[in-house]
């Protein structure tokens, strides 16, 4: 039993040691935690907040005013009058989940009722994001109510334009691909190159003359192909297994995909080549690959509701632009010209994170 | 001396890894056409020294010149030409003897045609032929060793740089090697460091490193008559 005490004792003091000598081991013991409590005590948001209304009112009234205003009233709603008579345009470019049409004789009918005619709110709703969806259907009517008498009678109708069941897996599943396939991309690939260091094979490979960016591309290839047959059966699965429907370009779709693997591969291979082991590799693209994926694309927590500081670092990310495409393709038939946005972001993102890897890339021993 | 094979010259170089002074002032010369051996115990430099040649490293002082039949080549265009194999264990356990040379002559650029021929007769030169398909993670050390240097002789290079390719290899499978670099002698100039002094009889010209220092560079004969001595590894004794 002593003995036993003793080597555990020799060996606690050697890990002891071992901690205390490196520098990131300490940073993910003792730093992670407060980092991860701050920055996470910020994101996760689940209450909406400022939710972007575009109204249309066709003319506009005392009465029909009344109702707008009371619907910025609180920090729930944040309404502006816009002049198209096309809200689908605003849903596939992602510019609001709601859109109120106030008829033109809203005013005169809620003050001079009509026996054939009750004054009309058409609300139009984007049920790709269900969750929204359902907060807008909840409210909207009781703040009606809560502007007009008793007496003055009117006419809510409700409209969903996508996902018209509110069904939450038409919300998640597509979110689910992105976060999938950013993961294993990045998995992947952020090994490759610290294997390379680690098994002595990378001095020989230096040695004769290729370059970074050579190595880099060649090892996201291979990658490439996998990633992408993994894209294809997780869309297959979310049309097959839960019937989510598909009702953009699949072209685009695909094209962005391409896109966003290069992106994470690049990302992985960039950790790589930092790391230079595989274990730190794999340490560092674990809450890299996952922790952005689930908790700052908008994937499950909103991004308009995140303070201003995580607005722009979620802009750095490639899950959150393919998150867009993904939920604009899949359920609000949203084509190239809407996601342009989105698409150019990511294509930035991933030349910019190819260049950076290939930049870092250490073609020498240099200690 | 063969003027059209590479030959190098460095003056006064210096290289400090880390905190350590790995190499001080040390002026080399390597004649084209030989089998030079640079020879030192555990921690003299010679690793430095073969990387500093690779190009894997930089001196922070100094100068490393090559030079081709007289004339003087960048630095920039040398690498291509030189083949290099470190010490440590470089090649991948789960690719078989084919597969590394079919991804080396790929890495070279060699056209299948070329690929299939020099194959063919490096994997004989060595007698690896009959364990083309087994995997480098099943080989022995010495059949590892040649793997390697095969490989990297695929480019037909006018510089072989072989790194204490005999460490850890069976006395047998030392000998295999030597008859292999001295079977390639006269097509290129050989730059191999050991820390076996026996081995230095086996090279045309011996360099003797020490804590980073140049103790001796001459013909294996001229150097024992120079210090009066029977065997290399006197040397360090005296």
């Amino acid at each position: 039993m002593k003995e036993t005490l003793k080597k555990i004792k020799a060996i606690a003091l050697k890990e002891y040691r071992h901690i205390m000598r490196d520098k990131f081991t300490l940073a993910m013991g003792f730093g992670l935690p407060l980092f991860l409590i701050i920055f996470f005590g910020f994101i996760i948001e689940l209450n909406y907040d400022k939710i972007s209304i575009f109204v249309k009112d066709a003319n506009p009234s005392a009465q029909s005013r009344a109702f707008v205003q009371k619907l910025s009233a609180g920090d729930l709603f944040k309404p502006q009058y816009v002049f198209s008579d096309d809200p689908v345009k605003y849903f596939e470019r992602n510019k609001t989940a709601v859109f109120i049409n106030i008829d033109r004789d809203f005013g005169k009918t809620i003050s001079y009722p009509q026996n054939d005619k009750r004054p009309q709110i058409q609300i139009l709703l984007d049920g790709s994001d269900n969750s929204k969806a359902g907060l807008v259907l909840s409210y909207i009517p009781s703040i009606i109510s809560n502007t007009y008498a008793p007496e003055q009678t009117y006419e809510i109708k409700m409209r969903f334009i996508y996902n018209g069941e509110l069904n939450s897996k038409y919300f998640i599943i597509p979110g689910l691909i992105v976060v999938i396939i950013g993961l294993i991309s990045i998995l992947l690939s952020s090994l490759t190159i610290a294997k390379e260091w680690e098994r002595g094979s990378m001095e020989l490979l230096l040695s004769t003359g290729i370059s970074p960016a050579e190595i880099i591309l060649g090892k996201i290839l291979p990658y490439m192909v996998m990633s992408l047959i993994a894209t294809v059966v997780v869309f297959f699965a979310a049309q097959i297994v839960f019937a989510v429907p598909f009702t953009g370009s699949f072209i685009f779709f695909f094209i962005s995909c391409c896109v966003f693997i290069a992106a994470c591969l690049g990302l992985g291979i960039f950790i790589s080549v930092i790391a230079k082991q595989q274990q730190l590799a794999m340490l560092i693209s674990m809450p890299v690959g996952l922790l952005p994926s689930m908790l700052l694309s908008g994937f499950v927590f909103p991004i308009e509701n995140m303070p201003l500081f995580f607005r722009i670092l979620t802009a750095v990310l490639p899950q959150r632009w393919l998150m867009e495409i993904c939920r604009g393709t899949f359920l609000r038939s949203a084509g190239f010209t809407d996601l342009i946005v989105p698409f150019l972001a990511l294509s930035c993102f991933c030349i910019f994170i190819i260049i950076l890897a290939s930049k870092k890339f250490k073609t020498d021993l240099e200690p | 001396m063969n003027k059209n094979l590479i030959s190098v010259s460095l003056t006064k170089v210096g290289k400090k890894m880390l905190e350590t002074q790995a190499l001080s002032d040390v002026s080399l010369n390597f004649e084209s056409g030989k089998i030079h051996g640079v020879i030192g115990p555990d921690g003299a430099g010679k690793t430095t020294l073969i990387r500093l040649l690779a190009g894997l490293l930089k001196p922070d002082s100094g100068k490393i010149e090559y030079f081709k039949s007289g004339n003087q080549i960048p630095n920039t265009l040398i690498r291509k030409r030189i083949a290099y194999l470190p010490q440590e264990q470089s090649l991948y356990a789960d690719l078989s003897c084919m597969e590394h040379l079919e991804f080396f002559s790929n890495i070279y650029n060699m056209s299948k045609k070329d690929f299939k021929q020099k194959s063919k007769k490096l994997l004989e030169m060595v007698g690896l032929s009959q364990f083309a398909d087994r995997k480098a993670g099943n080989l022995s050390g010495g059949m590892y060793k040649k793997l390697g240097v095969i490989c990297v002789l695929l480019n037909s290079p006018d510089l072989l740089l072989l790194d204490e390719p005999t460490i850890g290899v069976d006395p047998l499978s030392r000998r295999d090697l030597w008859n292999l670099i001295h079977g390639i002698s006269n097509e290129m100039t050989v730059i191999c460091s050991t820390s076996y002094m026996d081995e230095a009889e086996k090279c045309g010209k011996v360099h003797i490193l020490n804590e980073g220092k140049v103790l001796a560079s001459d013909l294996p004969g001229n150097i024992k008559k120079q210090f009066k001595i029977k065997k290399i590894e006197e040397v360090f004794l005296l």
